[in-house]
């Protein structure tokens, strides 16, 4: 007898403590959750807004740039082409490297992740940066001239990776869909990633592999903010 | 009475026991929500600090841009000095596009197939992103300079860049900036690891003067025939 109500001092102890302690995590996770919540909203906005500045500014910078531009053509309109002649050579190179909004006839791909299947490994069911990778070699081995992810331009060095559920292009985080322009001859980009193994294969997962052609596409160019200089900072001419 | 006391123990001891299991479900779902929200929370912060910077640089260049607007306007600068900032613009966008040979820090990773095994293009596409990844400034694959519109394409054991075929050993080289330089290489090391499962021998050097050249100029590289400006 004595026994027995030893055992129950026991198991009302326990009791008794594990309600204490459920109590308190409720409490803190409570607390945790609003904390975090509201400083996930002041970030967002604040990171809005830092956004819409900078677009502004970019804005700003571009029309600045015309301008200057124009006030040179001018100048040499009134007596020395060698200006005129430059101008024309930057233009070019400006479309070379990407810096330029370019439009033309290509295809629009648009990828999303596979709809959550419990039977199959989740990791199956996004899409990797691996996966993009491929789909822009793709691209280019069809004659791409020109490819942008989600409106970012991508040029010679521009990354992309995955972090998480979102991407980094050019810097900058975007959600899934993924869409991805490409100017070129339209036929021919279509076929060589319709029919193309990796492409396959997603779609075996259910990831949406979605490919149009379009007379018209427009692709803006690649964004730099600080100057050139810092994207070639490291880089030495040799004279050959 | 034995019995009531002996079924209260029971339900007692019933009730503890689902509590329990409770207890450590709710604990695990709370840690598990916790990670998430860190993780945007870190995210929101490291892109707020990106896009504060990138204001920063912006603003910067808006004011060069409006002193030279100035000096334009008020006939400060003599036309030599217009070309001259023309030319030099022009020099940089030339480096920038790729059509420099140009020499700098950098490492240089050689892939080579062990045995039987043939690097894909996988392989080379996956070094290369990763490179990327780490802001370096200039790649070429064997000399071949890639640019926005290289591709990598694997032929049996060879790999066609730009139109041409490459032999193994495959030859990344890759310029950074010296500061950043360090961060390519961690990376890179990273990556060694996955491509040796696969029975890559992968080789990373560091070196002080890595020349990459430029990308060919007779059109078949640099094509944007295709490409409309738009104003």
């Amino acid at each position: 007898m004595k026994k027995a109500k030893g055992v129950l001092f026991v198991v009302f102890l326990l009791f008794g403590m594990i309600i204490t302690m459920q109590f308190r995590t409720v409490l803190l996770a409570q607390q945790q959750s609003t904390g975090g919540e509201s400083q996930v909203q002041s970030l967002t906005v604040e990171l809005e807004q830092a956004k819409n500045e900078g677009i502004k500014l970019l804005e700003e910078l571009q029309r600045l740039e015309k301008e200057k531009d124009e006030i040179m053509r001018q100048l040499s309109n009134d007596g020395n082409p060698v200006i005129n002649e430059l101008l024309n050579k930057k233009d070019e190179l400006l479309l070379v490297s990407g810096l330029t909004d370019v439009k033309g006839s290509g295809v629009v791909i648009t990828l999303n992740d596979a709809p959550a299947r419990t039977e199959i490994d989740p990791r199956q069911l996004i899409i990797h940066d691996m996966d993009i990778v491929q789909i822009l070699n793709i691209l280019r081995a069809a004659g791409a001239q020109a490819i942008s992810i989600n409106d970012e331009r991508i040029i010679t060095t521009s990354k992309h990776f995955c972090a998480g559920p979102t991407i980094l292009i050019n810097q900058k985080r975007y959600p899934v869909p993924y869409v991805i322009k490409a100017i070129g001859d339209p036929d021919e980009l279509y076929n060589a990633v319709e029919q193309n193994e990796a492409v396959v294969i997603l779609r075996i997962y259910d990831i949406q592999v979605d490919i149009r052609k379009e007379s018209e596409i427009v692709i803006p160019g690649y964004k730099t903010y600080g100057s050139i200089e810092n994207m070639i900072s490291g880089l030495e001419v040799v004279e050959k | 009475m034995k019995f009531f006391r002996e079924a209260a123990l029971t339900v007692v001891c019933l009730v503890l026991g689902i509590i329990i299991a409770m207890q450590y479900r709710s604990v695990k779902a709370n840690t598990t929500l916790a990670v998430y929200e860190q993780q945007r929370v870190s995210d929101l912060i490291t892109d707020l600090l990106r896009e504060q910077e990138n204001n920063k640089q912006l603003q910067k260049r808006i004011d060069e841009l409006q002193k030279d607007l100035e000096n334009l306007r008020t006939g400060t600068n003599t036309e030599n000095e217009t070309i001259q900032g023309l030319r030099k613009e022009i020099e940089k966008l030339e480096i920038l596009a790729g059509l420099k040979t140009v020499k700098g820090e950098g490492i240089i990773v050689t892939l080579e197939g062990i045995g039987n095994t043939h690097v894909e293009d996988s392989n080379i596409l996956a070094v290369l992103n990763e490179l990327k990844a780490a802001d370096v400034q200039a790649l070429a694959v064997n000399d071949e300079r890639i640019i926005a519109t290289s591709e990598i394409r694997q032929v049996g054991s060879y790999m066609i860049v730009n139109g041409r075929k490459l032999l193994p050993p495959f030859a990344i080289k890759a310029i950074a900036d010296p500061e950043q330089l360090e961060k390519s290489l961690t990376v890179m090391a990273g990556v060694v690891d996955v491509l040796k499962y696969y029975n890559i021998k992968v080789d990373i050097k560091k070196d002080d003067n890595i020349i990459i050249p430029a990308v060919r100029d007779d059109g078949t590289t640099l094509r944007y025939d295709l490409l409309t400006p738009v104003d």
